[in-house]
């Protein structure tokens, strides 16, 4: 059973899980407040049930999984906050690191196509992707195969063909 | 592009980031949640609240008139129908606390959290359904019976009728009200959850 001060020390230590997975659901500076911190809630709410099965990094991954999915956007917020496709698109075309252009266009993909592809580029095989998220590895692998086909078919509109 | 190396850059560029402090962790566990889930298990746990202070109610009242026994009658079908209503509804308070998010996939969470919601709102449409019905023969029959009329006195008088048919054209409405304010409070959430779900299930 960890204890209070595990659960900080494992959240210091991975808490750039809970960052990215922010970063890829919420789009204004409240959301992603109140997303980090019901995720910080849920994550020591599911300790209790968490078996030690699988590592804590992937519990976590999995638990910051569900509630961005389940997070309901505040619908009330001022519309000059919100990051909506357009503002996207500008910040695509404003930036110049490739990596962000990438990061931008996952950030466009539905939702839970981008749960998929960063638990893919964070390294995590395809059974475990299956795992986590309650598919069949066939399923799994079909679906990394176009999500990727789709990022690179956009990115290379971005870029003009190249 | 080389989309596993342009994301490793990615986490390179963003890997400078301070970590949380211990005092932000422990604020943010102390924090009561925001999630739909959570509102409903809110509105629920209140719901029941009031199922327990009517119950307790029609008790007092039935004890206070033990000698009629038209009031102890209807305090105790009252009673009786309240705590089946208090079972269902704290079964449907029960499943929304219980799903294990550390043990299920995202999938199942995601269908788990479905059902739990549109189990709850029909289960607690349906209380509301007998609950109103029950409060209105209470509410009609209580001063009389505690006269002495009968039930079938009570109710041949015309103006009662009419206060029945008046009651239960409103309770009609409230209950068309209560439908709408259930689709603008969860209807949205429920049907990201089945978009989602979709999503996740269709590979075509």
């Amino acid at each position: 059973m960890i204890d209070e001060n595990e659960f900080v020390e494992l959240v210091q230590a991975n808490d750039r899980i809970i960052h990215k997975v922010v970063g890829l659901y919420a789009d204004n500076e409240e959301d992603k407040k109140d997303l980090y911190q019901e995720t910080l809630l849920q994550l020591w709410k599911a300790l209790k049930g968490f078996r030690g099965e699988a590592s804590f990094t992937t519990f976590m991954y999995k638990v910051a999984l569900n509630v961005a999915l389940s997070f309901n956007k505040k619908a009330n917020r001022l519309s000059t906050t919100t990051f909506d496709s357009q503002q996207v698109q500008s910040k695509i075309e404003k930036t110049t690191e490739s990596y962000e252009i990438l990061y931008f266009i996952i950030k466009r993909l539905p939702e839970t196509d981008r749960m998929i592809i960063s638990l893919h580029l964070d390294g995590y095989k395809n059974g475990e992707i299956a795992e986590i998220i309650g598919l069949t590895i066939n399923n799994v692998n079909v679906k990394i195969h176009r999500i990727k086909e789709k990022i690179t078919h956009e990115y290379k509109q971005l870029n003009h063909g190249y | 592009m080389d989309i596993n190396k342009e994301w490793q850059k990615l986490e390179q560029a963003r890997s400078n980031q301070s970590p949380i402090k211990k005092e932000e962790i422990m604020q943010a566990i102390q924090l009561e949640s925001t999630s739909t889930i959570a509102e409903l298990k809110k509105r629920l746990g209140q719901k029941i609240n009031w199922i327990i202070f009517f119950i307790v109610l029609f008790l007092a009242v039935a004890a206070f008139n033990y000698s009629n026994l038209g009031v102890v009658a209807i305090m105790g079908l009252a009673t009786v129908l309240y705590g089946v209503g208090y079972i269902v509804i704290k079964q449907e308070h029960k499943k929304l606390i219980s799903h294990d998010e550390a043990n299920l996939s995202v999938l199942d969470t995601l269908k788990a959290n479905r059902e739990a919601i549109v189990s709850a709102l029909k289960k607690e449409r349906l209380f509301g359904i007998v609950a109103l019905p029950i409060m209105l023969v209470v509410g009609l029959s209580f001063g009389p019976l505690q006269k002495g009329y009968s039930f079938a006195e009570i109710f041949e008088r015309e103006y009662n009728l009419y206060a029945i048919l008046v009651i239960a054209f409103l309770i009609i409405i409230l209950g068309f009200g209560a439908e709408k304010m259930n689709k603008i409070a969860f209807g949205g959430y429920i049907e990201k959850l089945n978009v989602q779900i979709n999503a996740l299930e269709k590979v075509s």
